[in-house]
């Protein structure tokens, strides 16, 4: 399949110009623009799989605001989630400083989980690289502080117990000083009774959309939006101090 | 007898609503021809009704009635995005993503493969070495502003993919090279004052609303 030729890229560019200004453009304009023929940018939107011009600019006919309302589940911890937000938060300003440890073990949700709140804390310039290395834990040259766990009940029965757990880690976090922060949907005992910290992540209204990961990260937005509230607070405190 | 003026805006403006109604935009010449007035007279309805364009006016009244009739938006764009992974089963679905979207992507791997799917991460080499020819298979899109990945979307088009993606508005040349787009509300706030931002958990969302339906509609091995 060949590329674009030099005139397809122009009316590309030209378009996508005009799209991100939020401008609408007629055929004509853009051929004008582009100083190309018609038939030409009519080719090149063909060649992108439209069949024409006003297929183009109707292609967002499916693009539809899917309002978060809708999408997004109500029930996103088991109790109060603005008491986990803030538990969360208060966790995020214990790591200010200190070497954290997203969990990542695991084939299944624990990996990008880890890495997403990973990249969110480095924003707010917490470390709490992603990891599943027994090595991370060891604190000799920095205080510890969190480690954090996605244990899904999905995966039950996967290798030793639960993925995303790891043998041993948990143990050896808390053996550690690290505090152990745990998003679990689970109740087993053999997993929450090593959380110095338990969010618990509300069962799914319909069992067969499994929504767990969609709730942990809004359960890590919320606490990021108090983590920032919080660190406000706290650096206005020590400026008056 | 000749129509005035306001005749022919009523006419133009009834002819548009019923087509709407039926879910359909109607194009400039399907009105004039169905109202019996010149195609510039048609066109300057739109503009005396204070739209910037024929395809704002006519969009408008879609998407109206589109709620009117109770459609749900989700729905649609649930089967939409579910009925072309459906059409390229045996097809390669590469899959690319940004920012807090990455999460989507590793977790879209992770999901796919699981239910019979043969998906992979996009790159440029692995979409030549796998494209080529048209109908080469789906290169599924996340990108909140909707302009980064544009070069994905470039090079899928090139090499053959369908391409759907996952934006935060559906004015950005991702959404525009893209045959199927769904738009996820953000919230982009400053990090003193972060407020959260739950796009990329309305796109994983709606990622298991799709692997729902297509595993209700095609059983997974």
């Amino acid at each position: 399949m060949r590329s674009f030729s030099q005139a397809e890229r122009s009316v590309i560019n030209a378009l996508n110009a005009h799209i991100s200004r939020n401008e609408e453009v007629s055929l004509t304009e853009l051929a004008g623009e582009c100083h190309v023929a018609k038939s030409t940018v009519v080719k090149t939107l063909q060649r992108m799989g439209f069949r024409g011009y006003q297929e183009f600019s109707y292609s967002f006919r499916l693009s539809r605001d899917v309002q978060r309302g809708s999408l997004l589940p109500r029930d996103v911890v088991v109790g109060s989630g603005t008491t986990a937000a803030r538990e969360l938060a208060s966790v995020f300003l214990w790591c200010a400083g200190r070497k954290s440890i997203a969990f990542s073990d695991g084939k299944c949700l624990a990996a990008p989980l880890a890495q997403y709140l990973a990249r969110k804390l480095a924003l707010f310039d917490i470390l709490a690289p992603a990891s599943y290395d027994y090595a991370m834990v060891d604190a000799a040259r920095a205080e510890p502080g969190a480690a954090f766990f996605f244990i899904h009940r999905r995966d039950a029965g996967v290798g030793h117990g639960y993925s995303g757990v790891g043998e041993g880690m948990l143990a050896a976090v808390r053996d550690r000083g690290y505090r152990t922060v745990i998003f679990t949907d689970t109740d087993d005992a053999s997993v929450t009774s090593y959380a110095d910290v338990l969010i618990r992540i509300a069962d799914n209204a319909e069992p067969d959309i499994d929504l767990y990961a969609t709730k942990v990260l809004m359960v890590i937005e919320r606490a990021l939006s108090e983590y920032a509230r919080l660190r406000e607070e706290v650096r206005d405190g020590d400026g008056l101090s | 007898m000749a129509m005035g003026s306001r005749d022919i805006d009523a006419a133009v403006y009834e002819a548009v609503r019923a087509a709407a109604r039926r879910g359909h935009r109607a194009t400039v010449s399907e009105v004039a021809s169905q109202v019996g007035a010149a195609r510039s007279s048609v066109y300057r309805v739109s503009q005396k009704l204070g739209y910037k364009s024929w395809i704002e006016f006519t969009s408008s009244l879609v998407r109206y009635h589109a709620g009117e009739q109770g459609g749900d938006p989700v729905a649609t764009s649930v089967k939409a995005v579910a009925d072309a992974l459906l059409r390229n089963r045996h097809l390669p679905i590469l899959v690319d993503a940004v920012g807090d979207a990455e999460v989507c992507s590793m977790y879209l791997l992770l999901r796919l493969g699981e239910c019979d799917f043969f998906p992979m991460p996009f790159t440029k080499h692995i979409a030549q070495a796998r494209g080529g020819t048209a109908g080469s298979g789906v290169v599924i899109v996340i990108n909140e502003s909707g302009m980064s990945l544009l070069r994905t979307c470039l090079a899928a088009r090139e090499q053959g993919f369908e391409v759907v993606s996952i934006t935060s508005s559906h004015d950005t040349p991702v959404s525009k090279m893209s045959s199927i787009n769904v738009v996820i509300k953000n919230n982009k706030s400053h990090i003193d004052s972060y407020e959260p931002n739950h796009f990329a958990a309305g796109a994983l969302a709606f990622l298991e609303r799709v692997l729902y339906r297509m595993g209700r509609e095609a059983p997974f091995a």
